[in-house]
């Protein structure tokens, strides 16, 4: 203690010492062997070196631009839809919920104790050819009757909206949570309806937890290849099934390296236009 | 597989506490999946000469889910526990394999910088020989397997002896049915074209079963396989994909929407299909008459493990009698012709199942996918676009 006594100056230091170092291990050594094997060449059977294959990268652009492209579509479409879903029912937990909210809140994230796989594996169940849910949309002729959901884009995107939902929900709860109720009072003191009210007060305190849950939600989303693996067919498949059949499969740890930079090159990008479009730096303060 | 990564991201994350002192350990362990060269020398160096005839304080064992004998009272397995009451040796078995590809990409790294992972693992020949070829197999104490003389299987060429894989069991790949939604067995050709059969069939995820049927179907050989009848098979194959017919390429996942009847057909291996009879007599196996796929899954000794102690377990599974009684537990076809006998004297119904104790007609019409092929990465890379990844 004495030594933190005379050199006060250090305290900051120690303290984001385990954060600095965690991050060093954990991402920095990592995010070195990716980006390294990347650029590596040769097979299992001589090893691979490095020799800056920079063609690695053109191979998996050029090869599987529909995967990349397909997978940033779902993404987004299931981040909207998240959000569409999760918004008022999060809005009325928060405001209306009252001495319930709790529970409220522990009976929207309970499903997700369950693990992710077997998740997953239940909506094959709940969306079977010959489950209760295609045959009522068959009868209701919303479907053909030989039309199916299992198998299908609309599958795999309500399977990736589905398990990302907390990551959405939860980032919103907190926003919504913390709005000022007597601003409301003063919005319609000044003759604010209902829906104005939303829109020029709840709305724009919540975008923090809006932007929040998007990145929470869009990020994992992106990256994900279960859903499509277990709830698609080969024509919904995402780059997350390309990267790991090359790693697993193929076994060619370059490319699978490369298309992981890529990816993650690409949510970088994407998570910047969007922040700087949402003018994060307001929104975070 | 999950647990395995976790496992290993907790070590590093171990020696990551241990402080920065240990930094060049953890770099170390991050770059285990590159640098290999050289280790290919070290299997063929690896002579049996002096093996230490001394049991191990336990035996670890990998396998596939539904790969062993369960006794349905005691939920244990007659033929560990065998194991375990002749010689003492408790086996610490763990159903990890879901496919040999993931399952190659969970133990290479540790075993590329020569750690212990498991004594025993009875991955499929193919995989086998890519173990071998990388020297991460250790060879069996041929010698203290004299039931070796039991198996009534041949070695293959990259295997003399059964050295590095004692063959554990065969199955067949073939296509199930759902016989209340197809009256009988469908063709190959049926399964691709079909258009009752559209969107209701899978193949499997597999290149050697699914490419293995298909080049029978299209009239070649699946034991020796030559590039251009694969490219053209493999167009048959990207047509049926592009079309839709085909729903999807499976593991044993097929398994839930056939009984369900979201598929009507699909690739299938043999056990799986007898097991799932059990609950749907529906559900049909049947070999194409193109001709079908075999495959046998082989106990091999992962580098640094006990080679005495998983020598003394392939002895004691190459006894007709247990032999009889890990096939009537699984329904896979045992290596082991004289199981046959052995498994009349306990359940003759089952001894007379062409699928697990098939009759030399019924072998006739299987062939065993060519291994240079599933290893050689080109193939595979072609495979892989077709099934969409």
């Amino acid at each position: 203690m004495g030594y933190l006594r005379r050199h006060p100056r250090a305290v900051p230091y120690l303290l984001i010492a385990p954060g600095l170092a965690w991050l060093a291990v954990l991402f920095v050594v990592p995010l070195y062997y990716l980006v390294t094997t990347s650029l590596q060449s040769g097979d299992i059977y001589e090893g691979f070196r490095l020799t800056w294959q920079w063609s690695n990268y053109g191979d998996m652009l050029s090869q599987y631009r529909p995967q990349l492209v397909r997978s940033a579509l779902y993404a987004a479409i299931a981040t909207v839809a998240a959000l569409l879903i999760a918004y008022p029912i999060v809005y009325f937990i928060a405001r209306r919920g009252g001495q319930w909210k709790s529970l409220l809140l522990v009976l929207l994230v309970a499903p997700f104790f369950v693990t992710y796989l077997i998740r997953t594996i239940a909506w094959q169940t709940i969306l079977a050819d010959e489950g209760l849910v295609v045959g009522v949309l068959r009868d209701v002729h919303i479907l053909a009757p030989d039309g199916r959901l299992l198998a299908t884009s609309f599958a795999v995107v309500a399977g990736i909206t589905y398990n990302y939902f907390p990551f959405m929900a939860l980032p919103l709860y907190v926003a919504l949570e913390q709005l000022d109720g007597r601003l409301l009072e003063a919005s319609s003191d000044l003759y604010a309806n209902s829906v104005r009210s939303f829109l020029r007060v709840t709305l724009p305190i919540s975008l923090p937890g809006v932007f929040a849950g998007t990145l929470t939600t869009f990020i994992p989303a992106m990256g994900d290849f279960v859903n499509a693996q277990l709830l698609g067919t080969p024509k919904q498949y995402m780059i997350g099934n390309v990267i790991q059949s090359k790693f697993l499969v193929i076994v060619d740890y370059p490319l699978a390296s490369a298309g992981a930079v890529i990816l993650m090159v690409l949510i970088l990008v994407g998570v910047a236009i969007y922040a700087r479009a949402l003018g994060a730096e307001r929104l975070t303060g | 597989m999950t647990e395995i990564n976790r496992r290993q991201l907790l070590l590093r994350g171990a020696l990551g506490a241990g402080g920065l002192a240990s930094l060049p350990a953890i770099l170390a362990a991050c770059g285990g999946s590159g640098g290999i060269e050289g280790q290919s020398a070290e299997s063929e160096a690896a002579a049996p000469a002096s093996v230490d005839q001394t049991l191990a304080e336990k035996f670890v064992l990998s396998n596939w889910p539904l790969y062993i004998d369960i006794d349905p009272e005691t939920k244990k397995s007659p033929t560990l526990e065998g194991f375990t009451a002749e010689t003492g040796v408790p086996v610490e078995y763990i159903e990890d394999i879901n496919s040999n590809e993931e399952f190659f990409g969970i133990v290479q790294g540790p075993l590329s910088q020569g750690q212990f992972v498991r004594d025993m693992a009875i991955p499929t020949g193919y995989a086998v020989v890519k173990l071998k070829d990388l020297g991460y197999l250790e060879q069996f104490d041929t010698a203290s397997i004299p039931n070796l003389a039991n198996i009534s299987i041949p070695a293959p060429p990259w295997n003399e002896g059964f050295a590095y894989g004692v063959p554990w069991q065969s199955y067949m790949t073939g296509i199930a049915y759902n016989s209340a939604k197809v009256a009988e067995a469908p063709s190959v050709e049926e399964l691709l074209t079909d258009p009752a059969l559209k969107g209701k069939i899978t193949m499997l995820n597999s290149m050697n079963d699914t490419m293995g049927v298909m080049l029978q179907a299209q009239g070649y050989s699946s034991e020796t396989i030559n590039q251009d009848e694969f490219d053209a098979t493999l167009e048959v194959l990207q047509k049926a994909v592009d079309d839709g017919q085909i729903r999807q390429f499976t593991g044993n996942d097929y398994t839930g929407p056939l009984s369900k009847g979201d598929l009507f057909a699909c690739l299938a291996w043999s056990g799986d299909v007898i097991q799932l009879q059990a609950d749907d007599p529906n559900l049909m196996f049947s070999i194409p008459e193109t001709g079908g796929g075999v495959a046998t899954d082989y106990m091999c000794i992962l580098k640094g493990g006990s080679v005495y102690t998983s020598s003394v377990f392939a002895n004691y599974v190459l006894q007709p009698v247990q032999a009889a009684q890990l096939s009537l537990g699984i329904n896979y076809i045992s290596p082991v012709a004289a199981s046959k006998a052995e498994a009349e004297k306990v359940d003759p119904d089952v001894a007379s199942n062409q699928l697990i104790f098939p009759d030399q007609a019924t072998l006739d019409k299987l062939q065993e996918f060519d291994p240079a092929v599933v290893n050689d990465p080109a193939y595979n890379e072609k495979f892989q676009a077709v099934i969409g990844a």
